[in-house]
């Protein structure tokens, strides 16, 4: 497994969250887990016992070792939770309705909300081996995905077992096979089988249910598998030096005319009114944890401290009731300050935001870089402030406070029952309907060019955007629309009702159509009658 | 030979886990020299309520320090395998005896260690120091909104905008090599979100490059013209008075 940078990477699970109970479950593993933090706590404060030098000089590995005893703590937890959960309910393959009453559908977002903790915890100080267990426990439909030896998966893609399509939830086992290399911002499909050693391109989607011949190359959407083979095939290093050679000119310096002004900060198109971005971002971080910071010490010279830390022993925090409910209570105290850092972050952004809004109303339209008028400025000095909250609320472990962060401040609506994934949203202009599944995608209301314009974007009920596609500015999608993974809109594209969308630019595929395009079936709305079986002349080139 | 796969950079990671421990650790080191430094300075004051008054803020330092010292060590290690290997292009075997491989795989490891740690701050401008001081030339005013960028021999100009999830590669894997070659990006051109720059790819002053699309090997995106689609082509010129189209 590589372990990449950007947002999109790495472990992950949906923020789908069918019921509100979930939650309850979900913040008992975040209790549990820090229980035996705690404990550990105590023996660092018996070993330094008010010594300030030795307590500055351990603190830093008490931080690393603390850190570590959460990590593992909570993978334990969280799997325990995970087992005892299959049991009740035992994961499936097959094709269910996207609805709540739904018994699978169910499972599935209870599964992926246990997985949320551990995958959050761990991902701070990138350690290599919790890399590995997340993505063979945690990662989102763990239980289908088969992974082989040395496999590399790229920045951005997604191997997924399980995919929103349309009303239906499809889930379906995937295989792959060794020495597999996967490339940037591809998307593999449920049911997928890859062989050995088989090297997949940049920006390719496999068709549901494929099947991928070993020792081969793939590239392209859909995914197709390339006549020239010859990489491999290359007997020496020189020999393929020589082929490079006439298309790659190594020695070709022409366009090193870039002029760089590494030290002094020009401030052409962002950076002009720098200092009051950062007052205002000063503002809401010290406003938003202060209250929470106060709590916390409240609490801990009051309580914490003399009721649990000067404890004579390990074993009177286990007999002493006061100490005991104190040792329970501190984990739950410690989330809910957590929640409340988050809600002032949303609330302190709306009042900053309200204030902006007082002096310069935001409007739709096209801005000019030269002539930098107000409307310009307020346009970048709000999406910062945005850009902050929504930066702090999908980071946090509580990803699907982003609706109600989102409805919150600025002028977006984002309807009942819809799930955001780990995506990049718009911050202003964007109208989202009831019932909308959003993957990992690129919402963007602005454009840059020439000028920077500006226009709104209408998502209705029940569409279904998949992951890495990107929707332009000016797009008004219709009900029950279903874009496929890697689709891209242009500017001001009116998308028709009950249709599919697929590729760049866009095309509209009819249900016969749907087969040929992704290997999906869906004559009939009835999932009991959508094929699973692959089909063979699909994938015989 | 099919110029258009592009595919990530590392496959070995296993031989060099033992970096990340060790990088930590000595990071750790200098924070808490300095806090002892700082406590005996002012030791007169010291009783519980300054403690607790003082602890927040200081865990906060820990962490400015934590990381800035992180990118510092990360750096003198680089520069000592600089002096060993020096970063070149070319065409190697992906083969970890072949000597340019073996360090080029450690370097982008350290690198990308770094880099995801620096990912969590919450203001741009920390990934833009780790950048140029990983060997990227990237100036203050360039807009790296969420994207990735690998680095040594990517030149990054005045006022380019990079969009969100879009990726700058200087390396990609041809079957059993492993190719590296420069990028260039002038100043003023725009990279759409979602996009993926191949190695050898230069975007001439002012191009643009659009949504989710990406560069083939050595492509060269023409001035003042838009670029789009998978690979990309050349589709039409910037007009200056560009507007919506109306319904």
């Amino acid at each position: 497994m590589s372990t990449p940078v950007s947002i999109h990477d790495g472990p992950f699970t949906t923020n789908t969250l069918v019921s509100k109970i979930f939650l309850v479950f979900y913040s008992i593993i975040i209790w549990c887990s820090i229980l035996p933090l705690l404990l550990e706590l105590y023996f660092f404060w018996k070993i330094i016992e008010f010594n300030i030098s030795l307590f500055i000089c351990l603190l830093p590995i008490q931080i690393y070792f603390g850190y570590l005893i959460l990590v593992f703590t909570s993978i334990l937890i969280a799997k325990l939770f995970l087992i005892t959960i299959n049991l009740i309910h035992k994961p499936k393959e097959g094709v269910f309705k996207r609805i709540n009453q739904d018994p699978d559908y169910y499972f599935w977002s209870l599964r992926a909300v246990i997985k949320k903790w551990p995958i959050w915890v761990s991902k701070f100080i990138p350690l290599p081996f919790t890399d590995k267990i997340n993505s063979r426990w945690f990662e989102n439909d763990s239980e289908f995905i088969k992974y082989g030896k040395n496999i590399s998966i790229g920045k951005g893609s997604s191997v997924k077992a399980s995919m929103v399509f349309s009303d239906f939830l499809i889930i379906k086992k995937v295989n792959i096979g060794e020495n597999v290399i996967i490339g940037s911002n591809s998307f593999i499909a449920p049911g997928t089988q890859i062989g050995k050693n088989v090297i997949i391109g940049t920006m390719s989607a496999t068709k549901f249910s494929q099947t991928l011949k070993s020792d081969s190359i793939y590239a392209g959407f859909p995914i197709e598998r390339l006549k020239n083979q010859d990489y491999s095939t290359y007997d020496s290093i020189e020999k393929l030096r020589e082929t490079l050679t006439s298309t790659i000119n190594f020695k070709d310096d022409s366009c090193d005319d870039v002029k760089l002004n590494l030290n002094r900060l020009q401030g052409e198109k962002f950076m002009k009114n720098l200092k009051y971005d950062l007052l205002i971002f000063g503002l809401i971080y010290f406003l938003s944890n202060a209250i929470p910071i106060l709590g916390i010490i409240y609490f801990g010279s009051e309580l914490f401290i003399p009721f649990f830390l000067q404890n004579p022993n390990l074993f009177s925090i286990f007999t002493n009731v006061l100490s005991f409910t104190v040792f329970l209570l501190t984990p739950l105290i410690l989330i809910i300050f957590y929640i409340i850092n988050l809600l002032g972050v949303i609330f302190f952004g709306k009042l900053f935001y309200r204030i902006m809004l007082y002096i310069k109303p935001s409007e739709e339209g096209i801005l000019d870089w030269q002539n930098k008028d107000k409307d310009f400025i307020y346009y970048f000095r709000r999406s910062f402030l945005i850009r902050y909250v929504k930066w702090k609320v999908q980071k946090s472990p509580f990803p699907w406070l982003i609706k109600f962060a989102y409805n919150n401040i600025g002028n977006c609506q984002i309807g009942r029952n819809t799930v955001i994934e780990d995506s990049f949203l718009a911050k202003e202009f964007l109208e989202v309907g009831n019932n909308v599944y959003l993957g990992k995608v690129l919402i963007a209301t602005h454009l840059w060019d020439k000028n920077l314009s500006i226009k709104k974007i209408i998502i209705g009920d029940n569409v279904v955007i998949q992951d890495n596609s990107c929707i332009a500015p000016g797009t008004e999608i219709e009900e029950n629309v279903s874009l496929f993974p890697l689709s891209i809109t242009v500017k001001c594209e009116k998308l028709i009702a009950n249709s599919f969308y697929l590729n760049t630019p866009l095309v509209k595929i009819s249900n016969e159509e749907l087969i040929n395009a992704f290997n999906l079936n869906l004559y009939d709305i009835n999932p009991k009658k959508i094929s699973l079986k692959r089909d063979e002349s699909y994938y015989n080139y | 030979m099919n110029p258009i796969i592009i595919t990530n950079n590392l496959v070995e990671e296993k031989k060099i886990y033992w970096l990340y421990p060790i990088l930590i650790w000595l990071s750790f080191f200098p924070t808490s020299l300095i806090y002892l430094f700082f406590f005996n300075f002012f030791s007169f004051w010291i009783d519980p309520i300054f403690i607790i008054c003082f602890l927040p803020i200081s865990l906060v330092l820990y962490y400015l320090v934590f990381i800035l010292f992180l990118l510092l060590f990360a750096k003198l290690i680089l520069i000592l395998l600089n002096m060993i290997n020096k970063p070149k292009e070319g065409i190697f075997q992906r083969n970890f005896q072949d000597k340019n491989y073996r360090f080029f795989v450690i370097r982008t490891c350290l690198k990308r260690f770094v880099l995801k740690i620096y990912n969590y701050f919450p203001l741009p401008w920390a990934k833009i120091l780790a950048l140029r001081l990983f060997g990227v030339k990237i100036s203050n005013n360039t807009g790296i909104l969420d994207s990735f960028i690998d680095s040594d021999f990517i030149v990054i100009g005045d006022n380019v905008i990079l969009g969100e999830g879009s990726l700058v590669m200087n390396s990609m894997i041809l079957g059993d090599y492993l190719l590296v070659r420069k990028v260039i990006l002038n100043r003023g051109c725009t990279i759409g979100a979602f996009s993926v720059i191949a190695p050898g790819t230069i975007v001439e002053e002012g191009a643009i490059l659009g949504m989710g699309s990406y560069t083939y090997l050595n492509q060269r995106l023409e001035k003042n013209y838009i670029h789009f689609g998978r690979p990309a082509k050349r589709w039409k010129k910037i007009e200056d008075n560009f507007t919506f189209s109306k319904k």
